[in-house]
């Protein structure tokens, strides 16, 4: 029955830091039925498949190079590296990102929320599958995912989300602005 | 013919490995027993076990059962039993380093503190494997709608309902995703508030079924 699993499936918040301590606490702070919470070493980390969020401590983050032009969210407790791919939220305490993530996993835009295990739950209750790029945005609204350098393939992963999002005829939009990648909500339209 | 889902239980003091046994038994499953590392592999090489109990501390086992570890065992089964659930019950995973160590073994490792004793660990089998998800219920190893009582005895149906439960994906095969299909086809039949839904890459997970707009649900 079982095939050999080539990336998580479940929406993961992978927990970065040199001790496991972060990790226990997360995983026993947050709703499962939402998100995973993953471990790893710095050094360890590039290893991982890509998260909907990551969340460090620490100043070695060269391992998460691989990461640079993936859409996920990127947290930080305690002043972030110069050398993260893409800006991270700061953090002062993990407590405090608990709640961040908290907030994050509770977003609800138009209708559009995440839904169990991974994917979106829409405006009229179905559920879009493989929309990895969508629940990071979700999670980074209103203020959108900071990125790095836009490299082809996050434009391309923007493209993606707002394809779907037209597909499934969404009132909602893929913006870039100074950095950022965001959800807007289309002016006028109600959700269904 | 009907054949329980299997448990393998990987214990070095036989008198606990015959109590867990038992308790096994008596929820109708069938256990898989191994005194010691060598063994458990073994078995894993001709069962598919939907769930593993397995103690860290094998001091007890004999010298040739310990060439290979505990952590070859949970690393096996990550590797090539996706969607066997490790529960590892053990005195020695009160603390998180414990936990992490296991963690780098099989990160979907659940744990189990033998300090509670086996009362606990019966509690935490049927909460796996005797629970409710939305209105199905696993009962000795058969998935039952409980509104109407009818039953589904195939193991992806168990394996789907278990995985719920300790809330993991299921990764399967071809064969064995038409098998979902035909779970999603059966809840639908009954109306069950459950639905199997494909999360893409071949696993699958039991979700509640989103009330249409204006159902009044």
């Amino acid at each position: 029955m079982i095939a050999r699993m080539r990336q998580a499936a479940l929406r993961t918040l992978l927990v970065v830091s040199e001790r496991p301590h972060p990790w226990a606490f997360l995983r026993d702070r947050l709703d499962p039925d939402l998100v995973t919470v993953a471990w790893a070493r710095p050094a360890d980390a590039g290893r991982s498949g890509t998260p909907w969020m990551l969340a460090g401590a620490g100043a070695d983050a060269a391992a998460l190079a691989g990461f640079r032009d993936r859409l996920l969210c990127w947290r930080w407790v305690g002043p972030p590296p110069a050398n993260l791919p893409a800006p991270a939220a700061s953090c002062r305490d993990w407590h405090q990102l608990a709640a961040d993530v908290e907030r994050a996993l509770a977003v609800r835009v138009a209708g559009v929320r995440l839904a169990p295990g991974c994917g979106l739950v829409l405006p009229d209750g179905s559920y879009l599958p493989r929309a990895a790029g969508l629940e990071a945005l979700l999670a980074a609204h209103p203020d959108g995912l900071a990125l790095g350098p836009p490299t082809a393939r996050l434009r391309d992963a923007g493209r993606r989300a707002a394809e779907l999002l037209r597909r499934h005829g969404l009132p909602l939009r893929v913006a870039w602005d100074a950095g950022r990648l965001a959800l807007t909500e289309d002016a006028g339209v109600r959700p269904a | 013919m009907f054949a329980p889902p299997e448990v393998l239980l990987l214990e070095d003091d036989l008198q606990e490995l015959s109590a867990l046994e038992a308790i096994v038994r008596g929820l109708s499953l069938e256990p898989v027993t191994a005194s010691g590392p060598r063994q458990a592999l073994a078995r894993l090489d001709h069962h598919r076990p939907l769930l593993a109990v397995i103690d860290l501390d094998m001091s007890r086992a004999p010298a040739a059962e310990r060439r290979t570890g505990v952590h070859d065992v949970l690393r096996r089964l990550h590797a090539r039993h996706l969607n066997c659930i490790p529960l590892v019950f053990s005195a020695g995973v009160e603390t998180i380093d414990d936990q992490a160590r296991v963690y780098e073994s099989h990160p979907h490792a659940l744990f189990q503190s033998k300090r509670h004793g086996l009362p606990r660990l019966l509690q935490r089998i049927e909460s796996l494997l005797g629970g409710r998800v939305g209105d199905l219920a696993l009962r000795r190893g058969v998935v039952e709608h409980v509104p109407s009582g009818r039953t589904i005895n195939h193991r992806v149906a168990v394996t789907l309902v278990a995985a719920r439960r300790a809330n993991r994906s299921v990764v399967l095969r071809d064969s064995d995703a038409r098998a979902a299909r035909r779970f999603g086809d059966w809840l639908d039949e009954v109306g069950s508030t459950v639905l199997v839904r494909a999360l893409g890459g071949r696993h699958y997970q039991l979700a509640p079924r989103e009330p249409a707009p204006g159902d009044g649900r």
